[in-house]
């Protein structure tokens, strides 16, 4: 994010979007090559990684079993998001510096969630008194523009790889009960349905045109951007799961209406490419009796 | 002195709601809720306003421009001035006093989750409006005080916020009008909805937008919650028609505010 431009580049590359050219020769709702891989971190219950052009997040997904919270009227899990920028990402997240961006990708993160459709959180109640919560916990590795999206491929990607192991709660003579795992945890395991969890798309405002996907330099040029949730199936069509404006800038209200419209396209091309990836990587992984070594994930 | 463990409110045990009307009594859901608003209402700050929004009540009062103190991590080195905007809200706003298991390990005084998001969706809210590069490196501290939450509280909060900004001399390009909507399971909208009128229906959208009505600018366009993209459009709309019809409203509040001290004491 340490991106200075001088008047005489933000000006070439605003009027360059407006012309419908960008700077690195992509269309308006064209995303940079992204490459996500599951499966990478073993100590979490299931991660992923998400590398957008030079923007490189790594995702866990850890689970507890927990209380209910007995005020609420249906019993469902928790999931929580945490978002982590670390300084090795930009020297402007040393420090205190990336509290912002992580405020906000996280709350973002977690209202886009926060609705019945995205995860069905009553599959995680383990027994009336208790559920699962699961941690999705981002870190951000490198920030190379448009980290709101990486992070969202991530967690999507690392919700799909997550396994949960079946567990049966025994009520037991002292107010603790037990909880009983079968041998084999790993193969009694079951994984969630990510089919509705939504994917974020930041549409920006660079001049009067609108970008998907905007790296650090057209960032720099940006005065008011949308994030908007898209979740998509073949079956229930596009849903809209989150819209939040950020950014100085103030936007016409014919804008807004044509960045949702435009957010709701690229996310649900999004949403389909990473449903058709998973899907390829739950079918190679054929024998699990196989010990993968990591080959080193930064190298490549 | 510690709270017990796990203590319930008297509430989660009865099924009866509060004795004050509720909005679904009203028969046109497209009619927002009575709404009062006065600038000029505490002495000792330089601008303050108070809002009331059917049951949701805050206050908010302005300070500044001042010499930062908030430590920023923008490069921008402060070309530009910024808004500090803290909110609270008081214990007895909300229906139950909780404590969430977010905020458990926090320490007393620190803003709670709620308050902090809040907090920058003024911010965001706001900073489109005020004229930000006339005070370069300086800021405007805005402290918001949530005395009833009965929903609609950021919208009660940007209106609140930009009337105080305008009563204290802020320079500022426009006020800042919002409302909320609920876009209930049939696709039915209700406009400014309180939480009272909510309990009982199954919201598949809230949605709340922000504007700058003289110049017909979106500041602030929120939605969370699951409904089609059609769904979306017409409730934004139906929003930012709604944010117009205060904009009388608020206007006459500020010019009572400037009679009121330009009247010799």
């Amino acid at each position: 994010m340490e991106v200075h431009l001088s008047d005489a580049e933000r000006v070439f590359i605003v009027h360059g979007v407006q012309e419908g050219i960008r700077n690195d020769g992509r269309g308006a709702s064209d995303y940079r090559p992204i490459r996500v891989e599951t499966g990478v971190l073993s100590t979490t219950l299931g991660s992923a990684r998400v590398r957008l052009a030079s923007t490189d997040v790594l995702v866990g997904v850890k689970a507890e079993i927990d209380e209910i919270d007995c005020k609420q009227t249906e019993k469902k899990g928790r999931i929580r998001f945490f978002v982590d920028c670390s300084a090795n990402a930009t020297p402007l997240f040393a420090g205190k510096g990336g509290e912002e961006m992580a405020e906000f990708v996280s709350t973002a993160l977690t209202d886009a969630y926060s609705n019945s459709k995205a995860l069905d959180l009553s599959k995680l109640v383990v027994s009336t008194t208790k559920a699962w919560t699961i941690f999705v916990d981002v870190v951000v590795l490198e920030c190379g523009g448009n980290l709101t999206d990486a992070a969202a491929l991530g967690a999507k990607a690392a919700l799909a790889d997550a396994r949960l192991a079946n567990v049966r709660i025994k009520a037991s003579d002292s107010e603790k009960s037990e909880i009983e795992l079968t041998d084999d945890a790993y193969f009694d395991s079951w994984q969630l349905d990510v089919i509705m969890a939504p994917l974020l798309v930041t549409v920006n405002k660079i001049g009067w045109s609108n970008v998907v996907d905007a790296s650090l330099q057209e960032e720099v040029c940006t005065k008011s951007a949308l994030v908007v949730g898209v979740a998509s199936s073949p079956a229930k069509g596009d849903l809209v799961t989150l819209v939040r404006q950020t950014g100085r800038g103030s936007l016409e209200p014919d804008s807004v209406d044509e960045m949702i419209a435009l957010g709701v396209r690229a996310g649900n091309s999004l949403n389909r490419e990473l449903d058709r990836i998973l899907a390829d990587i739950g079918r190679t992984q054929t024998n699990r009796n196989e010990l993968v070594s990591a080959a080193g994930f930064l190298s490549s | 002195m510690r709270l017990p463990a796990s203590s319930l409110p008297l509430s989660h045990f009865t099924q009866s709601s509060s004795g004050l009307p509720s909005h679904s009594d009203r028969q046109n859901t497209a009619n927002m809720r009575p709404f009062f608003i006065r600038a000029n209402v505490l002495e000792s700050a330089k601008g303050s306003a108070y809002i009331e929004m059917g049951n949701t009540k805050l206050v908010c009062s302005v300070d500044g421009p001042k010499e930062i103190t908030v430590s920023s991590d923008s490069g921008d080195a402060y070309s530009e001035g910024i808004l500090n905007v803290r909110v609270k809200f008081a214990v007895f706003s909300h229906q139950e006093r909780t404590v969430s298991d977010a905020d458990a390990h926090r320490r007393i005084g620190d803003p709670t989750e709620l308050e902090t998001k809040l907090a920058a969706n003024i911010q965001d809210g706001l900073s489109p409006a005020v004229c930000l590069d006339r005070i370069p490196r300086a800021q405007i501290d805005i402290n918001c005080t949530i005395l009833e939450d009965q929903g609609g509280v950021l919208s009660a909060a940007l209106i609140c916020a930009s009337s105080a900004l305008a009563d204290a001399g802020i320079d500022m390009y426009d006020l800042v009008l919002s409302s909320s909507l609920a876009v209930v399971d049939n696709d039915q909208m209700i406009v400014d909805p309180s939480t009272t009128c909510l309990a009982d229906k199954p919201i598949s959208g809230s949605v709340t937008v922000a504007l700058m009505p003289s110049l017909n600018q979106v500041v602030t366009c929120e939605q969370s919650g699951a409904c089609s993209p059609e769904t979306l459009r017409k409730a934004i709309r139906l929003a930012t028609e709604c944010c117009v019809k205060l904009h009388p409203l608020v206007q006459k509040a500020l010019v009572t505010s400037v009679r009121l001290r330009s009247r010799p004491k």
